[in-house]
C-alpha cells in the first residue's frame, strides 16, 4: 500500500505493509536511525517522534495512520548546520550520557515547549515522564529544559 | 591546570543530540539475515527432541540451528564451551536447559518477523527435572544439581568449586581470630539479609551483528563493554587465531555491567558459523532483556558483628551467598568483589567471610553497577545501624569511630594512606548536608507519618583481573593535531571526554587539537581489558599520560638529532620546542624534521602508553604470611558517604524520598559536570533499587515482571521535589591521572542501606530486605 506523508519537511511516499510500525519504516525505509527502539511496547519513549505536533511512540504507530500527517524525527530538528536551541541546551546542561533516550527526550521537550512557552517544573516532569532514562537520573535533563524555557 | 578540573562539554554530545551517533542496532549490511531465539519455558529439563519441520517450510526461513552437546562439539566441531574463570556454559543449550529463557534453538530468516513466526512452529519435547531457586536450599545436601559435572569443569586456580554440590566457588577471607574476638565483645548481634535479582534496564537492548567468513575469520559488531573479552572468549571457544576475530563496539546505550564480559556474542557466532559468509543480526527484545541475558544482585547473607561498649568494632563474621543462577562465569568474580568488601569501609581487626557462589535454576547473575558492593554494604551498614542502637550510640559517631583511615589496614591487609582518600571527612560532610542531629534519633513526627534521615558510608575498589591492561596511543598528525586511540567503550560514562582532557593536559595542547577516535575496534586498536569497574579514568588516564610523555620524548629526540644538542638541553612546553634559544612549533617535528635542503631526520610521532595493575594478586590464591583471601587484590579504593532524608507515611506505608546526598573522595575531579552526572545517575538507579525494583519469579522460576510497566524503574514522576546533592572531597591519588580515582559506580552502593536504616528507625522496625516498599513495611 502506498502511504504519503510529510517527513522532516519533505513530502514522501512509501510503498509498504500498512501495518508496518512507523518506527521500522523510519529506520529501514528512510534510514533515519536516530529514532531508537527501547521496548517495542510504548513504555520507554526512546522511539518518540512528532506526528502533527503530538509526541507519539512510533513503535505503536502503524504507518498507515501516517497518511497525510506531518512527521518530525530527531534528524529533522536541526537544519543540518545549526542545532535547535533544545539540542544546544541538552549539550550545555550535560543532559546527555549514553544518548539512547536523547532523541526521544529532545522531541518530547519540543512538543512541550511548542504548546507551552513557559511550563512549570511540574509540567516539565509530567511531559517527559513517558521517556525513560537509566543514566542521568533526569536532573540535568530538567535543567536543559529549563534553560530553553528561560531563553524563550 | 588548564583543562583538568573544567567541565568541558562531552565530545560525543553533538552526535547524540542530532541522532547521528551509531549504536549497534543501527548497523546493517547488504543481505543481513535476522535471528530469533527460541527459549526454554522450563527451569530445568532434559531436551528430548526438537522438531523443526514446520518451521523450515515457512517462506523466508534460511536456517534453523540447534545446540550441540558438549562431547559431540569437542569431537566434531572443535567447539568448546564458554567461560574464562569457570567453563560451564554452551553457546546454546544441548540435552538440558537450566533456566527459563535459556536459548534452545535459533531461526535465521530474511526478516525478524519471519524468524519469530518460525520459532512458534518449532516443537520441543522436554522431560522436566526437579529445579531449585533458593540459594540456601541449593546448598543443601539433597538439592537437585544444576551442574552434576561441576567437578570436571575447567576452572582457574584460586577458585574453589565443591564437586557434587551447587557451590561452584567458595571464597574465604580470614583475618585475625573471630572466635576469640567475639568473646571479648560487650555486644554481639547477628542478622540475616536478602537482596533480590534485579535488571539493568539499559534503554538500548543487547544487539550484535556478526559474520563468519569462511573458513575461519569472524567479525562482530556488538553493544559490548568488553570488545577484547569478547574476542578472547570467541577465539577460544571456536578455536580461532585471535588475529582472525574482529570485535567492534559502537556507542552503547547504557551498560551498567550488563554488557560486560560476554553476553549474546558467543551465541551469535555459533549461529553465524552455521550460515557462513552472511551477516546475521540479533537484537534482543525488551522481554529478552529481562529473561535472556545477565541479571544483577541476588544475595542472601548472614552477618554477625561484635563491639566493645565504647563502640570499637572487634570482629565480624559474614556469610555471603550469591544466587548466581544457572551459569557461573559472570558471577564468580561478583561473588569475590561483593563478599571481600562486605565488611564495609571499617577497621575491623578480626574478619571471617565465607562467600558462596551457588547455582540455581534462574537466569545467571553478572556484573551490575557496584559489582557486589551494594549487596555487601546493605548488610554492613544495616548492622552498624543496629549495633548503634544496641550500644545506645549515635550511628554516625559509631561510623566515624571505626571508619578506615590513613595508616589502617583493611580486611585484605592493604595499608591505607592519605592518597586513598578521607572517609571521615566524607561522613562528616554528608551528615552536615543532610541535617544530621548528633545524639538524636533523627526522626520527626509530622502529619501522616515521620521524616527520618540516615548517613551510611561506602568503599569500592575496581575489582579487576591482575592483567587488566589498558593501552593508549597518541598519533600526531602533520599539522600538530593528535589522534587519541583507546578501546574503552563509551556507554555514557563520559570517558571519551575525560580522556581528551587528560591528553590535552599531558600534551599541553588545546582540547580542540585532540581528535578522540570513536572506533573501538580490536583489529586496529591495542589491548584494553574491558570497560568496567569504574577504572576508565584511573587506568586509561594513566595510559594516556604515559603515551603523551612518550610522544613528547619522541618530539624531543627528533629535535635533538636535528639541532645536534643533547636531549636534556631541549625543553617542551605547550606545543613548542625550545632548542638553542629558539622557540619552534611542534609541527616542525611531529613528522620528522626537514632541513632547508630537504634532508629529513626523525619520523612520524606516535606515543604509546600502557597502564598495568602493579603486583595485583588473585584473591583465592594463598599468599605467604597472609590469611586466606587476603593480599594485594585491589589496585585502588574510593571512599565516600551517602545520606537520605525521607518521609514515610504511616497510613499508606509509602516512602517519599526528600533528599539524597553523596560525598565522595574520588581524588582530583577531571570534569566536574560529567562526574556529577555519573554520581546523580547512580544515586537515582540506587533509589530505584532501594524502593521499587525486584525481579519476581513464579514458583516455576518464570520471570513475572519482564517489562517496564511491571518492573518499574524511576521516571521523572518519581523524582518530584527531591533535593539531590553531590559533594566532592578531592584528596589526590598517588597513581591516578592528575590525582584522580574512579567514581562511576560508587553512588549506587549505600543508598539502599540509607533508605532501610531511615525507615527502620522511623517505624521502630527492622527492614533487612530490599526493596524497602509498603509490602516490606506492612509485613512487620
Amino acid at each position: 500500500m502506498k502511504i504519503s506523508f510529510k517527513l522532516n519537511g519533505k513530502r514522501v511516499i512509501v510503498d509498504t505493509d500498512p501495518m508496518k510500525r512507523l518506527l521500522d519504516v523510519l529506520r529501514e525505509d528512510f534510514n533515519l536511525t536516530g529514532t531508537k527502539e527501547g521496548c517495542g511496547k510504548g513504555e520507554c519513549g526512546a522511539c518518540s517522534v512528532i506526528v502533527d505536533g503530538k509526541i507519539v511512540n512510533s513503535c505503536l504507530f502503524p504507518v498507515c495512520q501516517a497518511e497525510g500527517c506531518e512527521i518530525t524525527t530527531i534528524e529533522g530538528l536541526s537544519d543540518g548546520e545549526k542545532l535547535h536551541p533544545i539540542q544546544k541546551a541538552f549539550i550545555e546542561a550535560g543532559a546527555v550520557q549514553c544518548g539512547f533516550c536523547t532523541p526521544g527526550m529532545v522531541l518530547a521537550t519540543k512538543v512541550l515547549l511548542d504548546k507551552k512557552k513557559n511550563p512549570t517544573d511540574e509540567e516539565i516532569k509530567e511531559a517527559l515522564s513517558g521517556n525513560l532514562c537509566r543514566c542521568t537520573g533526569y536532573v540535568k535533563i530538567i535543567e536543559a529544559v529549563k534553560k530553553v524555557r528561560r531563553k524563550k | 591546570m588548564k583543562v583538568v578540573g573544567k567541565s568541558i562539554p562531552r565530545v560525543d554530545a553533538y552526535e547524540k543530540v542530532t541522532g547521528r551517533a551509531i549504536f549497534t542496532d543501527d548497523i546493517t549490511f547488504p543481505g543481513t539475515l535476522y535471528v530469533k531465539i527460541l527459549r526454554s519455558p522450563h527451569p530445568h529439563a532434559r531436551i528430548i527432541s526438537i522438531n523443526t519441520r514446520k518451521a523450515e517450510k515457512l517462506s523466508g526461513v534460511r536456517k534453523i540451528i540447534k545446540g550441540i552437546p558438549f562431547e559431540e562439539m569437542k569431537k566434531k566441531h572443535a567447539i568448546f564451551a564458554i567461560g574464562g574463570c569457570i567453563i560451564d556454559q554452551l553457546p546454546m543449550a544441548a540435552n538440558k536447559v537450566r533456566f527459563v529463557g535459556e536459548p534452545v534453538c535459533a531461526v535465521v530468516a530474511d526478516d525478524p518477523d519471519t524468524a519469530e513466526e518460525a520459532c512458534k512452529l518449532i516443537e520441543v519435547k522436554y522431560e522436566k527435572l526437579p529445579a531449585v531457586f533458593d540459594p540456601r536450599k541449593a546448598m543443601e545436601k539433597d538439592a537437585p544439581l544444576v551442574h552434576p559435572k561441576l567437578g570436571t569443569y575447567k576452572i582457574l586456580p584460586g577458585f574453589y568449586p565443591v564437586p557434587n554440590s551447587n557451590i561452584y566457588h567458595h571464597y574465604k577471607l580470614r583475618k585475625g581470630d573471630v572466635e576469640k574476638a567475639f568473646k571479648k565483645c560487650d555486644v554481639v548481634i547477628e542478622r540475616e539479609f536478602s537482596y533480590p535479582h534485579m535488571a539493568h534496564c539499559q534503554i538500548e537492548p543487547h544487539s550484535a551483528i556478526a559474520i563468519w567468513h569462511s573458513p575461519d575469520r569472524v567479525e562482530i559488531y556488538s553493544s559490548t563493554q568488553s570488545p577484547f573479552i569478547v574476542r578472547d572468549f570467541v577465539a577460544r571457544a571456536y578455536n580461532l587465531p585471535y588475529s582472525n576475530v574482529r570485535v567492534y563496539a559502537p556507542y552503547l546505550g547504557g551498560g551498567f555491567g550488563g554488557k560486560s564480559d560476554v553476553t549474546i556474542e558467543p551465541l551469535l557466532v555459533y549461529i553465524a558459523k552455521h550460515i557462513p559468509d552472511r551477516w546475521v543480526k540479533l537484537t534482543l527484545d525488551r522481554e529478552e532483556m529481562f529473561v535472556g541475558t545477565v541479571v544483577g544482585r541476588g544475595v542472601v547473607g548472614k552477618y554477625k558483628i561484635g563491639a566493645k561498649k565504647d563502640g570499637t568494632i572487634l570482629a565480624c563474621e559474614i556469610e555471603y551467598i550469591l544466587n548466581s543462577g544457572a551459569y557461573g562465569e559472570y558471577g564468580i568474580n561478583v561473588l569475590c568483589g561483593g563478599s571481600q568488601n562486605s565488611t564495609g569501609p571499617y577497621r575491623i581487626p578480626n574478619v571471617k567471610v565465607d562467600g558462596y557462589a551457588v547455582y540455581t535454576n534462574l537466569p545467571y547473575v553478572g556484573a551490575f553497577r557496584g559489582y557486589g558492593h551494594p549487596e555487601g554494604h546493605f548488610m554492613a551498614e544495616r548492622m552498624i545501624e543496629i549495633l548503634a542502637q544496641e550500644l545506645k550510640m549515635d550511628p554516625v559517631k559509631l561510623r566515624l569511630k571505626n571508619a578506615l583511615r590513613a595508616g589502617d589496614k583493611n580486611a585484605i591487609e592493604q595499608r591505607l594512606t592519605k592518597a586513598n582518600g578521607n572517609l571521615p571527612l566524607c561522613i562528616k560532610k554528608t551528615a552536615q548536608a543532610i541535617g544530621w542531629k548528633y545524639n538524636s534519633k533523627n526522626v520527626e513526627k509530622v502529619k501522616d507519618g515521620f521524616i527520618a534521615r540516615d548517613v551510611s558510608a561506602f568503599m569500592k575498589s575496581p575489582v579487576q583481573a591482575t592483567n587488566a591492561h589498558v593501552t593508549a596511543i597518541i598519533k600526531f598528525n602533520e599539522d600538530g593535531t593528535a589522534n587519541l586511540l583507546i578501546t574503552t567503550s563509551e556507554m555514557g560514562q563520559g570517558s571519551s571526554t575525560v580522556y581528551v582532557q587528560i591528553a590535552s593536559e599531558a600534551l599541553q595542547i588545546p582540547v580542540e587539537k585532540i581528535n578522540f577516535i570513536r572506533k573501538r575496534d580490536t583489529e586496529f586498536l591495542a589491548y584494553d581489558w574491558q570497560t568496567v569497574a569504574s577504572k576508565g579514568t584511573y587506568a586509561g588516564g594513566q595510559a594516556i599520560i604515559k603515551a603523551a610523555e612518550d610522544a613528547i620524548q619522541k618530539i624531543k629526540q627528533t629535535a635533538s638529532k636535528a639541532f645536534r644538542v643533547p636531549l636534556k638541553n631541549i625543553k617542551y612546553k605547550e606545543g613548542f620546542v625550545y632548542v638553542k634559544g629558539k622557540k619552534l612549533p611542534i609541527t616542525k617535528f611531529v613528522n620528522g624534521f626537514m632541513f632547508p635542503d630537504g634532508r629529513t631526520v626523525g619520523g612520524p610521532v606516535v606515543g604509546y602508553g600502557i597502564y598495568t595493575p602493579e603486583n595485583l594478586q588473585i584473591p583465592g590464591i594463598k599468599k605467604k604470611g597472609l590469611g586466606e583471601g587476603q593480599g594485594n587484590i585491589s589496585a585502588s579504593w574510593t571512599f565516600g558517604a551517602q545520606g537520605v532524608e525521607l518521609f514515610v507515611n504511616t497510613k499508606t506505608k509509602k516512602i517519599k524520598i526528600k533528599k539524597i546526598i553523596t560525598a565522595i573522595d574520588a581524588g582530583k575531579i577531571i570534569n566536574p559536570k560529567l562526574a556529577r552526572g555519573q554520581i546523580v545517575g547512580g544515586m537515582v538507579q540506587a533509589l530505584g533499587q532501594a524502593i521499587m525494583e525486584k525481579i519476581i519469579y513464579s514458583q516455576e522460576g518464570v520471570n513475572r515482571n519482564p517489562r517496564f510497566t511491571d518492573y518499574k524503574i524511576p521516571t521523572l514522576e518519581d523524582l518530584k521535589d527531591i533535593d539531590i546533592q553531590v559533594i566532592f572531597v578531592e584528596s589526590p591519588d598517588k597513581k591516578g591521572p592528575f590525582g584522580a580515582r574512579g567514581l562511576a559506580e560508587h553512588s549506587t552502593v549505600s543508598i539502599p542501606a540509607c533508605v532501610a536504616n531511615a525507615v527502620s528507625r522511623a517505624l521502630n522496625i527492622e527492614i533487612n530486605e530490599i526493596p524497602v516498599n509498603f509490602i516490606q513495611i506492612s509485613r512487620r
